[in-house]
């Protein structure tokens, strides 16, 4: 590096040079460890330990019927190549359930943007209703699925109304379609709340100045929240969209509740096939398998996710 | 293009049912070409005037007027009239070329004329070389020349900008101001321009509106506003420190006029002022203004009024010393702090014709300071 000429090499008023050693605080970071170290141990043994013994497992032919996992025999790679190439009824459950996931996500898009939109506005009775909305949210997801299956009876409140209506009810739980629009349903009025919930905390994060400047413009309020608007939202938006995405792959509840996967598998999504492997036929290391494939299409997804905005969410602030 | 006039007639601004009004009852007239500060403390009601005209806000009352014809009831978008920010409000999500186009895209104006257009708005900006740059890459100064040249881009008939300077850093502000400068003389353009900063608004406008509570107090060419301020309120907002005014009343005694203010009273030079005279005949209440720059500092038994030194503030070339007469800080700029220490007793001196008067009670100039200058 070359220094200007009235630079000496070494200024002669400096800061004082650390001393060599240890920094200062380092012994009451050391405490600090010391006190974070129960923490790290029992998550070490609840959550790290019964994952490395599950991967372990998923290249093993093991099940509860062999006795210990150590008598099992390793298979390498057999389980996932079964799973990827042959086990059609896996490779159709991930189909479905992104296609589930497309569509659920997509409506509870559209209808949380379009009540988050609506609660920007002044009305009456606003706060009751935005209570009212956010409530399905914190049902649980067993009582949601069995609240819905007998919503979804034959005999049951939707036929009914359907009827009032004139149109014909719907054998919900015996037709494959009307089968998946039931979960498709019961998933998006439970999870709307939340994408209504992130979009209205987004669009009320949204700078005022900018949509005055583009209305001063002469932009019409359909180009304000295209060109304005839409495009500040964009990394809630994806973050909402992460979330969901995460929740859906791991669908199970409702869909056990409602049609346990039926009729024949036509809702049966990933969650419920590893359940039924694992806990119906035993095929413990296999499900072990579909479960590390499950997590890895999950990573994945979210990688795919997150990189439009990546930039944008890990600015460095301060 | 023909360069508008604008007129605000009676403009007022009510909230919460007329509890708080914002704006009460301006009336202005900018002529073609000029540039106009409305000039004010935080809070005086200008940023809410300046949303009046270019349509943000509706007025209670009155009426803005562009060459005559009302615009109040016309929508934001469609009176063509610019405004610019004090956060500049830039489309952080577009590039520099996508901002400045978007006020001609949303015209639908083709492709090719909006492409001509931004490019040369980029060059009169000296931005062209950033065209594709991320708006949110961008510096503060770089961010204001896009704010301002996605609102020149639309060709607007009146140009307002919101405290445009007051987000950028010193130097940042120094160069925006010469930018500012030359784009005026550049494009003639009816100008309002919202600022608390007087330096912005002496250096930038022709012309100076003072608001106060929601009143304009004076306006005035921006050169004699701040030799002569008309009224008590912007003589004590202009200058720096802005000027000492004191309250009180005068009586002749003796043909030597003493002027009675709270705690403190002193004989004044000579009655050389003939409205001085005047106002002590008629015995009203006034406000006597000093400024710093014409008070000068004399041995404690000299002058008009003795005090104490409470403090010494240096500022490079001169100092501004604070005098406590009586419980009145009274403030002086002296050029050498030499002979002056904090704590001693001092006498404060002032040239008859530097004397500021004013009338008590409704805060009018009473004294004309330039004859013939109406």
């Amino acid at each position: 590096m070359s220094t200007a000429p009235y630079l000496s090499e070494k200024p002669e008023v400096a800061f004082p040079a650390p001393k060599p050693g240890k920094a200062p605080g380092a012994k009451s970071l050391s405490v600090g460890r010391l006190f974070m170290l129960p923490g790290q141990a029992v998550s070490l043994l609840v959550l790290v330990m019964p994952l490395l013994v599950a991967l372990y497992m998923s290249f093993t032919d093991w099940t509860p019927t062999r006795g210990s996992l150590t008598d099992a025999s390793f298979m390498g790679v057999e389980n996932y190549s079964e799973l990827l190439v042959w086990d059609t009824r896996f490779l159709e459950a991930v189909g479905r359930t992104l296609v589930m996931a497309g569509i659920s996500l997509c409506l509870e898009f559209v209808m949380g943007l379009g009540l988050a939109v609506l609660f920007m506005r002044r009305f009456r009775g606003k706060s009751l209703l935005f209570s009212a909305f956010l409530t399905p949210m914190m049902v649980l997801p067993v009582v949601v699925g069995y609240t819905f299956w007998m919503l979804f009876q034959t005999n049951g409140p939707v036929n009914h109304v359907l009827h009032l209506l004139g149109a014909s009810g719907a054998e919900w739980f015996k037709d494959s379609t009307f089968a998946f629009a039931a979960v498709i349903i019961t998933e998006v009025w439970h999870w709307t709340p939340l994408f209504f919930l992130i979009l209205l905390s987004g669009l009320n994060a949204v700078p005022e100045n900018p949509i005055r400047a583009a209305v001063i413009l002469g932009a019409s309020p359909g180009q304000v929240f295209r060109y304005v608007i839409l495009p500040m939202l964009r990394p809630v938006i994806i973050v909402a969209f992460v979330i969901r995405s995460m929740e859906v792959v791991k669908l199970f509840d409702e869909v056990f509740m409602l049609t346990r996967g039926g009729p024949g598998s036509s809702t049966e999504t990933i969650s419920l096939y590893i359940y039924k492997l694992a806990f119906n036929d035993f095929q413990l290391a296999y499900g072990a398998a579909a479960a590390f494939l499950v997590l890895i299409g999950s990573l994945g997804l979210v990688h795919l996710l997150l990189t439009p905005v990546k930039d944008q969410l890990l600015r460095d602030r301060y | 293009m023909k360069v508008p006039k604008l007129e605000l007639v009676d403009l007022r601004k009510e909230y919460a049912g007329g509890d708080v009004v914002a704006v009460d009852g301006i009336n202005l007239s900018v002529d073609p070409g000029e540039t106009l500060a409305l000039l004010g403390p935080s809070g005086c009601g200008k940023s809410t005037a300046l949303n009046m005209i270019v349509g943000l806000e509706q007025p209670t009352g009155g009426d803005i007027r562009v060459d005559g014809a009302s615009v109040v009831a016309m929508p934001a978008g469609q009176r063509n009239i610019g405004l610019v920010f004090q956060d500049y409000a830039v489309f952080t999500s577009m590039t520099v070329r996508q901002n400045l186009a978007f006020g001609l895209k949303i015209r639908n104006m083709d492709r090719n004329s909006v492409n001509r257009e931004v490019e040369k708005t980029a060059e009169l900006l000296g931005m062209k070389d950033r065209l594709e740059a991320k708006a949110s890459t961008l510096g503060g100064s770089e961010l204001q020349r896009v704010a301002i040249g996605r609102t020149l881009v639309t060709k607007p008939s009146l140009l307002l900008l919101d405290e445009p300077l007051s987000n950028l850093e010193a130097p940042a502000r120094l160069a925006m101001r010469q930018e500012l400068r030359r784009l005026q003389q550049e494009i003639a353009l009816t100008v309002v321009y919202v600022t608390h900063d007087q330096v912005e608004a002496l250096s930038l406008a022709d012309h100076i509106a003072v608001m106060s509570y929601g009143k304009i107090i004076q306006v005035e060419k921006t050169a004699r506003i701040v030799e002569a301020p008309g009224h008590a309120g912007v003589a004590a907002f202009l200058g720096s420190p802005p000027m000492n005014i004191l309250r009180g009343r005068i009586n002749v005694e003796n043909g030597r006029v003493r002027f009675t203010g709270y705690n403190l009273t002193f004989l004044l030079p000579a009655c050389s002022i003939p409205d001085c005279c005047a106002a002590a005949q008629a015995g009203v209440m006034l406000s006597l203004g000093f400024r710093a720059e014409d008070l000068s500092l004399a041995g404690a038994g000299d002058g008009l009024a003795a005090g104490r030194v409470l403090d010494i503030e240096a500022r490079g070339m001169d100092s501004i010393v604070s005098v406590d007469v009586r419980g009145t800080i009274m403030k002086s700029i002296v050029l050498s702090t030499s002979s002056v220490h904090e704590g001693e007793t001092v006498g404060l001196t002032v040239a008859p014709d530097d004397i500021h008067i004013f009338d008590g009670w409704t805060g009018l100039r009473i004294n004309e300071r330039f004859h013939g200058n109406g």
